[in-house]
């Protein structure tokens, strides 16, 4: 999942942005974009509306998410209500499994059934908005060191080892996992949860790995999962997540 | 170093404006006296008020002003004069008296911008053969400059919004975008050529377009300004009890301004209008959203929307060519039926 950040940014701006990545991403994968004030807010959902998209809508404190499914690519001649069956459960976050058509079509008329008695309070048939407002929120998990919580090392180790292990089990996957000081070290050759990681990756949550401490701990050259990323980026999403898990 | 009118505002023209819905659900319960010389009042959301004193002669009267559109002071004085002018010729009259209203901070913006508004805005009055009469002027944080206007017009040939009849032609005399295109010039992403073209179309007086109606002996007009093109023919919809249908591909539309609409680039106030106009508003299957949505932008200071018979359309068209109205064009028909504004 993608997350597009217009934080700040004044109208017609967000829309702007919105558009680019959705031009840009793949249909059928999942878009998220994070603003604050309410007059983006309205006016990104209007756009999103126009454009024949479902979203789903979280809200925490002043800022909010837009979450939806991008839709195939427009052909000419097809009514832009049709493009109003995308599935907003597809638009879960961290449901990065992605949707083939014949789910994604399924699931749209359920969630079209399911939306009926909805549709007289946002006029839109087909998207229901209010009954997702309490699904978890997306999070990111923030990995500093080997050992899970404070005692015995080697009994940190272990829960660390596990907890990284259940984490593709999950039903709401993170949507960033960011390693930073001796964290960075369960990203390279060796580690104990390197597959778990992968598989995490392979699902669609983006692993972040601090370029300094790789490069402090001389580790660089042995990363086998995850990108390389620098302090502003880490503290830019450590500031907009709506959520960082510290196990 | 020249002051930057921008910098002061982020809603600058008549994007400004109170939504059209919000507007109306208010005054609903505060009632107006009249009496039989009102020919035109707020009931039928015409451009102006109509009011007459002898058999030839009515008085048109209007206000509108609004904070600052653009950097320079004098094209921003210009632009605001000129719509302001607009709706006594939307009337079909001719200009004859203004009022400067203007808001100006005592402090921030050096003094020099005020005048260099105040002396744009003359120009235009000047242009429109009228006489500016004084004004007034509050401190405000934020300028905002427009002129009290009154016209004349012989009712014979007065030109309102509540006469569209079926069969008539529709005629759009400016090209539309206005909106969309101070929004992108605000993010960089608009062409200099496309803004300069807004900005000069937007500083072009409706003179001739009035000229004509009393020509062709046209009565239904309205000039679209802030509830966009959709936003307007809405009003005339339903004041006239009709259905105004636009063919969007005859639509002329400022250069640069779809590309513009399809990155994105879609200013809030246009989603105001589609609020307003949605009861009344019918779109065809598979037309672009960007078509929609061109034509909810709001407009400052844009052309004239006349409803024409059929027989004199053509020659109408041909001479706003010729004349101030390169981009003048046919863009639809009224039709019988409930009020309504249809889009192909």
């Amino acid at each position: 999942m993608a997350t597009i950040d217009v934080r700040g940014l004044a109208c017609p701006a967000p829309l702007i942005k919105t558009k680019q990545a959705l031009d840009k991403a793949e249909a059928g994968s999942t878009l998220q974009i994070v603003g604050n004030g309410e007059i983006p807010f309205g006016n990104l959902k209007n756009y999103l509306k126009e454009l024949g998209i479902a979203y789903k809508e979280t809200r925490v404190d002043e800022e909010w998410i837009l979450a939806f499914t991008v839709p195939e690519k427009k052909k000419e001649g097809v009514v832009a209500e049709n493009f109003c069956s995308v599935n907003p459960e597809a638009a879960e976050p961290g449901n990065g499994t992605g949707n083939t058509a014949e789910n994604g079509t399924k699931n749209a008329a359920a969630a079209k059934a399911q939306a009926m008695p909805e549709t007289r309070n946002n006029g839109m048939p087909g998207i229901n908005i209010t009954a997702h407002l309490n699904t978890p929120l997306p999070y990111m998990v923030v990995i500093k060191s080997l050992h899970m919580g404070q005692g015995e090392e080697a009994l940190g180790t272990l829960l660390m080892k596990s907890y990284v292990n259940v984490l593709p089990e999950l039903d709401y996957l993170p949507q960033v996992i960011c390693l930073y000081n001796e964290g960075v070290k369960l990203a390279i050759e060796g580690s104990p949860v390197l597959e778990s990681l992968q598989k995490l990756e392979s699902k669609g949550v983006k692993i972040i790995v601090c370029g300094t401490c790789t490069e402090y701990y001389k580790v660089s050259g042995q990363l086998k999962v995850g990108s390389i990323s620098n302090m502003y980026h880490i503290a830019s999403l450590l500031s907009t997540m709506p959520k960082v898990v510290h196990p | 170093m020249k002051f930057d009118l921008l910098s002061t505002t982020q809603t600058g023209g008549c994007s400004a404006k109170l939504p059209a819905g919000l507007l109306s659900d208010l005054l609903k319960d505060i009632p107006l006296p009249k009496n039989d010389h009102i020919l035109v009042d707020i009931e039928t959301h015409d451009d102006a008020g109509v009011y007459q004193i002898q058999d030839d002669l009515a008085l048109i009267v209007t206000t509108d002003f609004f904070p600052p559109l653009c950097s320079d002071a004098r094209t921003f004085g210009r632009i605001a004069a000129c719509n302001a002018l607009s709706d006594v010729y939307a009337m079909g009259g001719t200009p004859l008296l203004s009022l400067n209203l203007t808001l100006f901070p005592a402090e921030g913006i050096p003094l020099e911008v005020l005048h260099d508004i105040l002396s744009g805005g003359q120009e235009m009055v000047n242009e429109a053969g009228a006489f500016t009469m004084g004004g007034h002027t509050i401190v405000d944080e934020v300028p905002k400059y427009g002129l009290a206007v009154v016209g004349t017009v012989n009712p014979k040939n007065l030109a309102t919004n509540d006469a569209a009849q079926g069969g008539d032609v529709l005629i759009l005399t400016k090209a539309l975008g206005c909106g969309v295109l101070i929004a992108a010039h605000r993010l960089g992403m608009a062409e200099e050529s496309s803004y300069q073209k807004a900005l000069a179309q937007m500083q072009k007086l409706n003179r001739q377009g009035a000229e004509l109606m009393r020509k062709y002996h046209v009565r239904c007009a309205t000039d679209v300004t802030g509830f966009g093109l959709a936003g307007h023919a809405y009003k005339m919809a339903m004041a006239s009890g009709c259905q105004l249908h636009f063919h969007t591909t005859d639509l002329p539309v400022i250069p640069g301004v779809m590309e513009l609409l399809e990155a994105g680039c879609v200013p809030g106030a246009a989603f105001k209008n589609l609020d307003f106009a949605r009861p009344g508003l019918q779109v065809a299957e598979g037309l672009a959203v960007e078509r929609k949505m061109l034509c909810c932008d709001a407009q400052t200071s844009g052309g004239l929307l006349m409803c024409v018979k059929p027989d004199v359309a053509e020659a109408i068209v041909a001479e706003l060519r010729q004349g101030d109205f390169p981009d003048a064009a046919i863009v639809g028909s009224v039709k019988k039926g409930s009020p309504s504004v249809v889009l192909d």
